[in-house]
């Protein structure tokens, strides 16, 4: 099996004016390719933080992070960026969707910044919004003029517009109510399994349960997480 | 980022702002509205003085003598063997006459000319012809009369008096009108009367002189190193100083109009230049506070994948736009400016006749891509600035 994300000993200490923040303290795990992994712990233990790291939006302080094989290190900014725009797919905690525009040039604008044809964004971005559930009659709408969850949605669809090898998402589901929950997690099943990786943060115990390990985080550092997959083999 | 995506952001962003937009703007739209009114009205003025012109005054030397003896054919005879350059000579003399209808009598000084000259000062009649070669070889008794002569003489400037008959002292012999003269009180021919030089000579003065010679210089001569050799010319054959010798071009009076043009265009690019600084200081800032809303939306771009270089485009093309919209609706006030100060001051002095604004395309494009340069200019540090911007602190940003 080939190991997608490869941490070793991440560290990030944010320095702000107030003192140090040590958000992450040496963080060590590795993710295979075609893996569904969740992330769980309290709120301020550096779950987003992590997240930013391995979407090569921030640099660690401290340790090595291999993406696909490769120390992102050695990466320039804009190979870092193509990086993100190819094989990466992100799901933001708050959604970050551009309020003026449409669902649908909202789903499309990750495209604008690959070599892909513009007329076939379009088609792209409509199949991304289908399989996460957002009927066509919104796709006109301005994102600002639909429901949480339906924004949510709308994010999770631009994460997958451009088929990242690797997705991330910072609670998909927080806004969303059961049903809506589901259907999300059923998308990310599916995308599990054409052979895409994710990695997902979720504080509901029954969201983690869909996938095939969880990681518990606490103050920067990962907790054993052995019970889990034990658990997990347990069901199968 | 493909040129098309960047123009369909652009539009995008700058429709979601239309009333900052304005105002922004506003100072580069004065800015290039007042330069584009006062440049084509010295264009307007500038063609109106050309027209005035006749088509050969650039190549056109004038002489004349302050000698004992007057100038005379031979001397004009001499000049051509002397001056190749010179692909034609003319000459005129005046001479005071006094010119009467049955009714009326009207004291001014008659021009005598020779075949070519009308032509080649640029002398235009509205009605019949010039004085020609013809006329000079059988001494016709024809005049070419402006339409101030033609008012002291029959009461109003558009009487039809071609073809009629009047007198000419000294000897009271009857002279034809063949031709009136084009223009109205700013023509410098307006007062101006023309007979046949062989005639003035013959039956008015009864002995020969030139007070002017014009020569016309080939195509492509420096006509202002020929004046200096044909003022040498005369010099000589005169035995005169420099100061007895008169020898003018009009390519140096151009030459001067030009000088006096462009000093006056360096003005007002001084004045332009610093209310375009103005504007450009306010497209700074709007964009610095575009960057400052928009910080967001850069790191979610930055995130989704934008280049740096994507979003200093991004920010650029918006500035560029800006400025350019700016300065297209300033060439648009300022044309229309322009015409609405020409009817003024036809309004206010009728004399001048038909004068319009004239507006190069030159100057369209240098106000177009001046524009677009105080777009880079002053859009370039605020898209430094977003595109410098760290996309999870921007992401963060409330
Ligand atoms: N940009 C930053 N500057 C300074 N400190 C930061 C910054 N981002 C996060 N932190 C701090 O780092 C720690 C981890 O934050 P992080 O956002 O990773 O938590 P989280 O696990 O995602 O929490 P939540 O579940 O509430 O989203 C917190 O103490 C936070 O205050
Ligand atoms: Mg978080």
């Amino acid at each position: 099996m080939t190991i997608v994300l490869d941490v070793r000993d991440l560290h990030r200490i944010y320095e702000t004016r107030a003192g140090k923040t040590h958000a992450l303290r040496g963080v060590s795990f590795a993710v295979n390719q075609g893996e569904f992994v969740a992330i769980m712990g309290p709120s301020g233990s550096g779950k987003s933080t992590l997240m930013n790291v391995l979407g090569c939006l921030d640099k660690p302080t401290h340790g090595n992070y291999f993406f696909e094989g490769v120390d992102v290190a050695s990466y320039t900014d804009d190979e870092l960026a193509d990086l993100r725009a190819t094989r990466i797919g992100f799901v933001f905690q708050s959604f970050n969707l551009l309020p003026r525009a449409t669902i649908l040039r909202n789903v499309m604008l990750p495209l604008a910044y690959t070599f892909c044809p513009r007329a076939e964004r379009e088609q792209r971005a409509r199949a991304a919004l289908r399989s996460v559930g957002l009927g066509e009659q919104f796709y006109e709408h301005k994102s600002n003029e639909v429901s949480g969850g339906q924004m949510q949605r709308v994010a999770i669809a631009r994460a997958l517009v451009n088929n990242p090898a690797l997705i991330l998402a910072d609670e998909p589901t927080g806004n969303l109510d059961t049903q809506t929950g589901e259907l999300v997690l059923e998308t990310f099943s599916r995308l599990k399994q054409i052979g895409r990786t994710i990695v997902l943060i979720t504080h509901e115990q029954d969201v983690a349960a869909h996938a095939d390990r969880i990681l518990y985080i606490r103050d920067g550092l990962l907790q054993t997480s052995s019970f889990s997959i034990a658990a997990k083999g347990g069901e199968n | 980022m493909g040129i098309r995506d960047l123009l369909h952001e652009t539009l995008f962003s700058l429709s979601a702002n239309k009333a900052r937009s304005f105002l922004t703007i506003l100072g580069i739209v004065i800015g290039i509205a007042s330069v584009i009114a006062m440049t084509s009205l010295i264009g307007g003025m500038q063609n109106m003085f050309y027209d005035e012109m006749g088509l050969y005054q650039a190549r056109m030397v004038q002489i004349g003598v302050f000698a004992e003896r007057p100038l005379t054919s031979a001397d004009t005879k001499a000049l051509g063997i002397a001056f190749p350059e010179y692909e034609q000579i003319d000459a005129s003399a005046g001479y005071p006459v006094s010119l009467s209808t049955s009714k009326k009598k009207y004291e001014t000084t008659a021009m005598g000319v020779t075949g070519n000259f009308s032509e080649m000062v640029g002398i235009k009649v509205s009605q019949g012809r010039n004085i020609n070669e013809d006329d000079n070889l059988r001494k016709s008794r024809v005049l070419v009369l402006g339409k101030g002569v033609i008012r002291e003489l029959f009461g109003d400037e558009e009487a039809q008096v071609l073809g009629s008959t009047i007198r000419v002292a000294a000897n009271n012999e009857s002279y034809i009108i063949v031709g009136i003269i084009d223009g109205n009180g700013t023509s410098a021919y307006f007062n101006g009367c023309y007979m046949p030089v062989s005639t003035l000579h013959s039956r008015i003065t009864g002995g020969e002189f030139y007070d002017g010679v014009f020569a016309l210089a080939k195509e492509g001569t420096d006509v202002i190193e020929l004046s200096q050799r044909t003022r040498e010319f005369f010099m000589q054959r005169f035995k005169l100083d420099e100061g007895g010798v008169f020898v003018y071009s009009m390519q140096e009076v151009m030459d001067q109009v030009n000088v006096i043009m462009a000093g006056f265009s360096m003005m007002l690019t001084a004045i332009a230049s610093i209310s375009l600084f103005v504007g450009g200081i306010g497209i700074m800032n709007m964009m610095l506070t575009t960057v400052t809303e928009r910080t967001r939306e850069i790191g979610l771009r930055k995130s989704l994948g934008a280049h740096t270089s994507d979003i200093v485009k991004q920010f650029l093309a918006e500035s560029i736009a800006l400025c350019t919209i700016g300065g297209i609706f300033g060439i648009i006030i300022g044309y229309g400016l322009s015409w609405g100060l020409a009817l003024i001051i036809v309004m206010v002095q009728p004399d001048i006749g038909n004068f319009m604004p004239a507006l190069g395309l030159n100057a369209i494009l240098i106000a177009v891509g001046v524009c677009a340069l105080i777009g880079i200019v002053f859009g370039f540090y605020p898209a430094r600035r977003a595109a410098k911007l760290d996309p999870v602190e921007s992401l963060r940003y409330q």
